[in-house]
């Protein structure tokens, strides 16, 4: 549904994802479902980055582990290089599965402590190519050199790095069947801001060299503003803006979008300044308000807003879910 | 007279033949009233020189200092029963995750009381009142209810602003907060750092804010304190440092920032990684990773230097013409 991009280069496009999970609510009560991610749709070409941010519990992480086909989806399909993942045969699948790889939050606890360098990024050839182990290597260490790593780091465990080091390796491995896709779980998140820059200049130069797309979760607004092509804003597992960066970052259009980017801690603008503040919190996903998610922190809310859940509309070339954004904006 | 005065500052562990400094040589002054930011990247000992100030480094850790004095009072010579006064009285904290240092199995109006009944005396309903007193200074809606709650069922944002609750409620004349944001959503982070500076002034309290954001120091702090592997590269006010730092790796770490990369494809970075605690190098401790290092550097520990309203550790340091975007860092 979203921008106009040729549907030749289209690598994922998700339509109307959902994701339900039963919440279990004590013995005797039927359990409760919660849904992490409703709706949500977008197309992503090859070659350009998607960035999904919102708070925690908006459905992110859920979002990537559907793409990344850990996970089933509920309701609603997903097609990765025009094949239709629910209906696709194990043939299929396995040609498609290599094509997108995740790179994690954490880089202490997403390698294997017991497994050298060597062995974590041999295994996805082992397992999915018919190269012999010369050659398995030889590619390892093409790999550690294109992520700025030494040979020598080959055959060291990963508790010898450091954190930088270790997400070098992470990608890395997420690299090492050629991917189209790569799905970015807060990767930089967890990185001292030094490092930060020199893992997201990795990325950029990945993204040049091989054409990788990515799907870049991410709370740091700053990080999002340098990196991505286009970014989608979630809120209790819904879209409420989607635009490219400049359109998002330059005029938000929805009071939550607003709200997120006047939260951000800027360097110039001193402390109390005149700032849209969200004085609620996050509701449970449990029990959202009735109509719209955001109508209990929006400032602009109506008692309209309560009566239905606004739905993804375009508004001047861009798409925001708010039923009154006619006014407002 | 200042609130707090500190010079050489250093913390040691490890054996006695080969300490490990994991803060080396903190000289910080603060008065009252004024709010300080520490910042800097993991292993740089902020959180270390916080919880020196709270007298909370035990045994194999090794304080010492030239001098360490609270309101005119040694901190350092001081019994650790007269320290015990202080701690929580005069001198607070918050840290980092909410829901590790609040205790799951009391409920939060007995924690909260527990410090109030420690530091003065009264009667339950006295302190029951005082408490329910504190949740709404801190602004947590529907506080009555909130009193009796354990902290699974606050949410991060209320369990921390419980923390606050409790760090301030004996009006402590120095507040510290150690990363009181880190673990916190954008939104709720802004609505937590605008109760703090506005409890702040209200009461006057001197805040120490121990952070690795350097945007959430540029909004909140009066002064900032630069660290990098234990010691001080720079410190001064937050304007001049921010618009014209004068260690390199201030400037370093602000040209990192995608902030400062606007419309620019590749960030600038810093090469390498920070020193783990052994692998300290010779000399200056950024030589390394500094792309303005002399032979100099290699070998001599440069002294902090004196400049007007900043103190910079550094052989070199950069002319205050230098902004944080034109910088000249190795790529």
């Amino acid at each position: 549904m979203i921008m106009e991009t040729n549907s030749s280069q289209v690598l994922v496009e998700a339509n109307r994802l959902a994701k339900q999970y039963p919440v279990a609510q004590g013995w005797f009560k039927p359990p409760a479902s919660l849904y992490a991610v409703d709706g949500v749709s977008f197309r992503l070409a090859a070659g350009r980055t998607l960035a999904v941010v919102g708070e925690s519990g908006c459905g992110k992480s859920t979002l990537a582990r559907l793409v990344a086909m850990l996970e089933p989806p509920s309701s609603g399909d997903l097609k990765i290089d025009n094949i239709q993942i629910d209906q696709a045969s194990r043939s299929d699948l396995k040609r498609i599965r290599p094509m997108v790889q995740m790179v994690f939050q954490n880089p202490y606890a997403s390698l294997n402590p017991r497994k050298k360098v060597a062995a974590i990024l041999d295994e996805p050839l082992a397992i999915n190519t018919k190269l012999n182990k010369f050659e398995r290597k030889e590619t390892g260490l093409a790999m550690l050199a294109k992520v700025g790593l030494q040979a020598e780091h080959y055959s060291r465990y990963p508790h010898m790095f450091s954190g930088g080091q270790r997400q070098r390796i992470a990608i890395a491995r997420a690299l090492m069947l050629d991917p189209k896709l790569i799905v970015a779980d807060e990767a930089v998140s967890a990185l001292d801001v030094s490092i930060q820059a020199q893992v997201l200049n990795l990325f950029m130069d990945l993204q040049e060299s091989n054409g990788l797309a990515y799907l870049f979760i991410s709370h740091n607004l700053a990080v999002v503003e340098h990196i991505a092509d286009e970014v989608m804003v979630m809120y209790l597992g819904k879209i409420v803006e989607q635009a490219a960066k400049r359109h998002v970052f330059d005029e938000p259009l929805h009071p939550y979008t607003k709200a997120l980017l006047a939260s951000m801690p800027r360097l110039t603008a001193k402390f109390p300044q005149k700032r849209s503040m969200l004085h609620e919190e996050l509701p449970s996903p449990l029990n959202p308000p009735p109509g719209c998610p955001f109508s209990n922190r929006c400032p602009h809310k109506k008692d309209a807003c309560s009566a239905a859940k606004p739905a993804l509309q375009d508004f001047q070339g861009r798409w925001v879910a708010c039923s009154r954004i006619a006014e407002i904006a | 007279m200042a609130l707090l005065e500190i010079e050489n500052l250093s913390v040691m562990f490890g054996s006695a033949s080969r300490p490990l400094r994991a803060l080396d040589g903190l000289d910080l002054c603060m008065e009252q009233g004024e709010v300080v930011g520490i910042v800097g990247e993991s292993g740089s000992g902020k959180s270390t020189a916080g919880l020196a100030l709270m007298g909370l480094i035990d045994y194999p850790g090794r304080v010492t200092a030239r001098r360490m004095s609270f309101a005119d009072r040694d901190l350092l010579m001081m019994p650790e029963s007269e320290r015990q006064t202080l701690r929580g009285k005069d001198i607070a904290m918050i840290f980092q995750d909410p829901l590790a240092s609040l205790n799951p199995c009391f409920s939060i109006a007995y924690q909260l009381e527990e410090t109030l009944r420690v530091h003065q005396a009264g009667t339950r309903a006295e302190l029951r009142s005082q408490t329910l007193a504190l949740l709404r200074l801190v602004e947590i809606p529907d506080a009555e209810q909130r009193l009796d709650a354990y902290p699974h069922q606050l949410s991060g944002g209320m369990c921390q602003r419980v923390m606050l609750a409790m760090a301030i409620a004996c009006n402590p004349r120095l507040l510290i907060a150690d990363e009181p944001t880190t673990a916190l959503d954008v939104t709720v982070q802004a609505q937590m750092l605008e109760l703090l500076t506005g409890l702040q002034k209200q009461r006057g309290m001197a805040l120490l804010l121990i952070t690795h954001d350097l945007g959430v120091v540029a909004q909140v702090a009066h002064r900032v304190v630069v660290m990098y592997a234990g010691q001080v590269m720079e410190q001064g006010r937050v304007p001049d440092i921010f618009d014209a730092p004068r260690h390199p790796y201030t400037q370093a770490l602000l040209a990192s920032l995608p902030e400062y990369n606007v419309g620019r494809k590749r960030l600038a970075t810093i090469p390498g990684n920070v020193p783990s605690q052994h692998e300290r190098p010779q000399g200056c401790v950024l030589h390394p990773r500094c792309s303005n290092a002399q032979e100099i550097c290699r070998t001599l520990v440069p002294d902090p230097a004196e400049f007007p309203n900043a103190l910079v550790r550094c052989h070199f340091p950069l002319d205050k013409t230098v902004g944080p975007c034109k910088q000249n860092l190795t790529a």
